[in-house]
């Protein structure tokens, strides 16, 4: 069980939840605005817990957000990958942000990742998204500080338990 | 990163271009249907309390309600026979091919909400229940799609709204065959190919023709909802409604084509163990149902 109070159990299942609630079935007109809680996840554990969770758990979230949602097998695994490695590139410094700064990298990551996500997606000849596509980026920075949260008060009760 | 990122663009553009990657997905999203379960069942747990809790009266409405059907509907089937009867007749005469009915079975919707940008759903019938990529997809008002991908327990489904959908359509009034394309706009699709001259109006009923060998015929599409014939140009654009309720519909209908006449009865009774419904012999299986009564 140490590896569990060591967080690497922890975040596993946080993973899988993330990705039950991304398969969640919304109404139409708010299916867009869904945040990507792939990413803030992988967000905070890269953060928090950079030499378990680094790039390749990326690519296998990735890979699996990609079989649950029906989408090219690398599109979310490309923009998880992208997101991991600026996460590590800045983490010294991000690890000392306070909590408003950290939300509006986090804005800016996914703001990104919408970015790229639109750059794939018309690749593939889609048509270009309405203006929710552009807002699910402010409704996960806004749940950001919670997941924070909720996440450290998760792993304090496990490293205590 | 650089390696995981090239990894990443190549197993995209693999998966875009060849199909090189399908047995690996179907394989590997065995790992994730666990967790489309344990999502779909609230979902499917709240509709059971639901219906727990319906009161008696609306229970017996319905009931009544359902039987008028039932009984509207049996008596427009028995029209049909005798009209199918008749163009078997027909087609006898004219030394055409027969129609060979097909095999019907039925699956549910799971739900999980797919990519927004794709139509596709996600049926509970997957390469075990003989699910086969291709296989056209009803619902009780019409065509809904084409399963896409097939993994042991689940099939992805692409809609008839999704862009890269075409379907072979037939004007059920005149008989002028054209294709329809999904728009990505769930209630529309498009006929961007109609001669300018062409009986086309509002209001006319679509249907599969057939041709392509995907779907079998006759099957309502889509309802016209306008015609724009610009001067000057060689083609008329419409624009039609698909019929089926594609966001709404929970139970849907896997169809397996005809086979060859001598093998047909006996593979669909080999592969088929908890036997489908043939189309043809719908009337039997009406009068089964009432049996248990």
């Amino acid at each position: 069980m140490s590896r569990y109070r060591r967080g690497g159990g922890l975040a596993l299942v946080s993973f899988i939840i993330g990705l039950a609630l991304t398969m969640v079935p919304l109404p139409d007109n708010v299916e867009l605005l869904r945040p990507y809680w792939l990413a803030m996840l992988l967000i905070y554990w890269c953060l928090e817990l950079p030499e378990k969770i680094g790039m390749g758990a990326a690519f296998v979230a990735g890979i699996a957000m990609d079989l649950a949602t029906g989408t090219l097998l690398g599109e979310h695994a490309l923009s998880l990958v992208i997101v991991a490695f600026l996460v590590r590139r800045f983490r010294l410094r991000l690890r000392f942000f306070p909590m408003w700064q950290l939300t509006l990298v986090v804005l800016a990551l996914l703001m990104n990742d919408r970015v790229v996500t639109l750059w794939i997606n018309g690749l593939r000849g889609a048509e270009a998204p309405s203006w929710e596509f552009w807002i699910a980026p402010l409704i996960g920075a806004f749940l950001w500080p919670w997941i924070y949260l909720i996440l450290d008060r998760a792993r304090q009760r496990s490293a205590t338990a | 990163m650089v390696a995981y990122g090239m990894l990443a663009i190549i197993l995209m553009v693999v998966d875009h271009r060849a199909d090189l990657l399908t047995p690996v997905r179907s394989t590997l999203s065995l790992a994730i249907w666990p967790v489309q379960m344990a999502v779909d069942l609230p979902v499917r747990a709240g509709r059971w309390v639901s219906g727990q809790l319906a009161s008696h009266d609306a229970l017996e409405q319905q009931n009544q309600q359902l039987y008028d059907d039932l009984l509207k509907a049996r008596m427009n089937l028995h029209k049909l026979e005798s009209l199918v009867a008749e163009n078997e007749r027909l087609r006898i005469l004219l030394n055409a091919a027969a129609n060979q009915p097909g095999e019907v079975r039925a699956a549910e919707l799971i739900n999980v909400d797919l990519d927004p940008f794709r139509h596709r759903i996600l049926i509970n019938r997957g390469s075990r229940h003989g699910v086969f990529p291709g296989q056209p997809l009803v619902d009780a008002n019409g065509v809904m799609g084409q399963v896409t991908l097939v993994s042991p327990m689940t099939a992805e489904v692409m809609l008839v709204s999704d862009p890269d959908h075409a379907l072979p359509i037939q004007f059920n009034r005149t008989g002028l065959r054209s294709i329809a394309f999904g728009t990505g706009r769930t209630g529309e699709l498009q006929l961007p190919h109609i001669p300018i001259s062409a009986d086309v109006l509002g209001g006319d009923l679509l249907v599969t023709s057939g041709l392509g060998g995907h779907f079998p015929p006759g099957i309502p599409v889509a309802v016209i909802e306008r015609v724009t014939r610009t001067p000057g140009e060689t083609f008329a654009v419409a624009n039609a409604t698909p019929v089926a309720a594609l966001d709404r519909s929970r139970e849907v209908l896997l169809l397996w084509p005809q086979s060859s006449p001598d093998d047909s009865a006996d593979d669909a009774n080999q592969d088929n163990p908890d036997a489908g419904t043939t189309i043809g012999e719908s009337s039997d299986v009406l009068q089964q149902s009432e049996a248990p009564q």
